[in-house]
């Protein structure tokens, strides 16, 4: 090949220092901004996701659905050694385990009520409790009380309770009798965090008790992994070590990539569908929960996308003027080499060389300064409790970009600058030699 | 055979609507090895003749037949790779490609296609120009370093390293002082005898049109002399065959 004619296009570009650094440091801006959308984007998914799987108690869940006597369906886990038997013959690792039942209930202090979502775990043992939220009033050592419940600061102001006062909780039984319970608020949580502000921690035997489980019993088992990438593997693993030990399963149709099918669609569908007797589980992944969450990633990347071509629409009618005037500037160039031997289709190729490696080199230095953005962000740290932790990663902002992500960002600057640069190129090549040897300038 | 044969050439710019006959019918031969002047005053057509015979124009109508073949009709793919492996071009204004220091301005054309020299004796030939050239010492210098006699010399260098058969180079000396022009036109004269390449060089400098073996002067885009070696040539068919003989 011929190499002659890409080292003076490369030579070209150096010749014009101001014009090319204007151009190429365009083209480095956009895609700075656009990679930085793109990294923000693909690490998104990721914290939301780990976030999430402490708010909810782990990455992949067990659920059990059965009918009562009256044909009204509950959530329960009744027995839960057959689940053990399952989790270990998969074969799989496990970080922690955590068993939850849920209830909505009416909170009454002294006239004022709230309606909140309680959720019962085994308060004194849970190390996500300690490390998520911090506390405005109260002590980690009540959490011992059997009756203990944690409010959030928001929910204990309007309620107006302080650590001590026993708040009252009207709510209806797993087979709906109503009923009520007394709880003794052990801790108020930091309303920024967004764990603190939404949940509602009480101990799980008490309200099994109340609500009328047994004292095994509970609605679903959360299941902590040490790593977020395996959930679909385990859960996959899981439902087949479920299977083969004869359980009642609901269809794993969630697995759907596109976020079709959210685990609560499939809930309303399953509704319809025929009854069963005895339990029937749903084994799930907290990314199944979050299918929307993928959307929003979705939403980014097309985002990025559409910037990445206006932005560059306006910097690719640059580049096409400054090719236009570097064709008129050197013309009597092209008419020499045209002269000499050079090939129309060359004399074309040469240009388009030219903007070619003006687009990497842009592009090239746009992702590197956005590396170091990055890195300089993830320096940042945050409050833990800021609003804003349900996308952090360990109070940091983080980002993830996708190689081939970057390599499409490059691969679109480089077209749409070849296609901004072909006209003059065109013209370039078009120029009848005789012509461009004549034009003195 | 001749090199160059021009067959009742004429040439029209189009200024608009207004016809500018710039080569009002023109027929000549040129003899192979020859060093020949095509002299004239400024308008009387002269780059418009070279650039016809470069194969970078065309003409109106007419035929040019260059080394026994015929131009008229081919493409401009056909004509750019002919003028590649058979022509020479010295410019006035130098026309070196400024991006490329002197060594590889003569390289330049030997990457462009298939040419006479082995790869392996490029380095060698190209060194060979150079000294042949003068400029030894100016093998890496960009052309901006160099003065005009000098640049007209990689030009000349340039011209020669493919080894065409015909060099070309209009109005090389309009650009440099009358010493440096002499200079030059010595040069290309040496060069002519040594390697036997045909030169046409136009001109309208009166003291530098007589070294030439023939002079075809111009004006007003005709014919007015056609000497060669001191006798006229009269009507072209014939003349040429007479002077074979
Ligand atoms: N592109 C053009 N358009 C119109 N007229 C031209 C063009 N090029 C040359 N001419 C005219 O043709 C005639 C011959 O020009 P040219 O060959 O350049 O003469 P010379 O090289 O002897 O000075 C002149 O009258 C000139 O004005
Ligand atoms: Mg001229």
């Amino acid at each position: 090949m011929n190499t002659v004619l890409p080292r003076i296009a490369a030579r070209n570009l150096l010749r014009q220092k101001k014009r090319s650094t204007l151009l190429a440091g365009a083209i480095a801006f956009g895609i700075m901004i656009v990679t930085l959308i793109n990294g923000f984007a693909g690490s998104f998914i990721q914290n939301v996701s780990e976030n999430f799987a402490y708010l909810m108690g782990g990455h992949v869940f067990i659920s059990g659905s059965e009918y009562t006597e009256s044909g009204r369906r509950i959530s329960v886990i009744r027995d839960d050694s057959i689940i053990m038997q399952a989790l270990s013959e998969s074969g799989q690792k496990w970080s922690s385990l955590q068993k939850t039942s849920e209830t909505t209930a009416t909170l009454i202090f002294e006239g004022k009520s709230i309606s909140q979502n309680l959720t019962g775990i085994d308060l004194a043992h849970s190390a996500m409790l300690k490390e998520r939220l911090a506390l405005v009033s109260g002590s980690w050592d009540n959490l011992a009380w059997p009756n203990a419940i944690i409010l959030s600061q928001s929910v204990a102001k309007k309620l107006n309770v302080l650590p001590g006062d026993t708040v009252v909780a009207q709510f209806q039984t797993v087979t709906g009798q109503n009923n009520v319970g007394e709880f003794r608020l052990a801790a108020v949580t930091v309303d920024s965090s967004f764990i603190g502000s939404i949940m509602t921690y009480v101990q799980l035997d008490y309200l099994n008790s109340l609500i009328g489980l047994g004292k095994n019993e509970y609605m679903s088992l959360g299941i902590m992994l040490d790593n977020l990438e395996r959930s679909d593997a385990f859960a996959t693993s899981l439902y087949t070590s479920m299977k083969g030990m004869g359980l009642q399963l609901f269809e794993r149709s969630t697995q759907d990539e596109n976020g079709a099918m959210t685990p609560f669609q499939a809930m309303i569908g399953s509704q319809n569908s025929e009854e069963w007797t005895g339990t029937q589980y749903r084994v799930f992944t907290v990314d199944d929960v979050l299918a929307q969450a993928k959307q929003i990633v979705v939403a980014l990347d097309t985002a990025s996308v559409a910037i990445l071509i206006v932005l560059f629409a306006i910097v690719m009618i640059g580049i096409s003027n400054s090719f236009r005037m570097a064709m008129y500037e050197r013309i009597r160039e092209i008419g020499t080499m045209r002269a000499v031997g050079v090939q129309r289709n060359e004399i074309r190729s040469m240009f388009l060389y030219e903007a070619l490696f003006l687009a990497l080199a842009g592009a090239v230095v746009g992702i590197i300064l956005a590396l170091v953005v990055m890195a300089i962000l993830g320096l940042i740290t945050f409050d833990p409790q800021s609003p804003v932790f349900l996308i952090l990663k360990r109070g940091h902002l983080s980002f993830y970009l996708p190689p081939l992500r970057a390599l499409g960002n490059i691969a679109i600057i480089a077209v749409l600058t070849l296609v901004a640069v072909y006209a003059p190129a065109n013209a370039a090549a078009k120029m009848p030699p005789a012509e461009a040897l004549r034009t003195v300038k | 055979m001749p090199i160059i044969e021009l067959r009742n050439v004429k040439k029209d710019y189009f200024l608009g609507k207004v016809i500018v006959p710039a080569i009002k019918g023109v027929s000549f031969s040129i003899e192979r090895g020859d060093f020949v002047s095509i002299a004239g005053p400024s308008g009387s057509g002269k780059s418009t003749i070279l650039n016809m015979i470069g194969l970078i124009d065309i003409p109106t109508s007419g035929e040019v037949i260059i080394d026994g073949k015929n131009t008229k009709g081919m493409s401009d793919q056909e004509l750019t790779r002919f003028r590649h492996e058979v022509l020479g071009f010295i410019f006035q204004s130098f026309n070196l490609i400024p991006v490329l220091n002197v060594w590889e301005n003569i390289e330049f054309p030997l990457l462009l296609g298939k040419t006479r020299i082995p790869k392996n004796e490029w380095k060698e030939w190209i060194d060979f120009l150079i000294d042949e050239v003068g400029l030894g010492d100016w093998r890496n210098h960009k052309p901006n370093e160099l003065s005009g006699g000098q640049r007209q010399r990689v030009a000349i260098a340039r011209a020669l390293v493919t080894k065409p058969s015909i060099v070309l180079a209009d109005e090389p000396t309009a650009n440099l002082d009358s010493a440096t022009g002499e200079q030059i036109i010595d040069l290309m004269k040496k060069i002519n005898r040594e390697i036997e390449t045909t030169f046409i060089f136009s001109t309208h400098d009166a003291k530098i049109v007589n070294i030439a073996d023939h002079i075809i002067r111009l004006r007003d885009g005709t014919i007015i002399e056609n000497r060669r070696n001191g006798e006229d040539i009269i009507e072209e068919g014939a003349a040429v065959a007479s002077v074979e003989e």
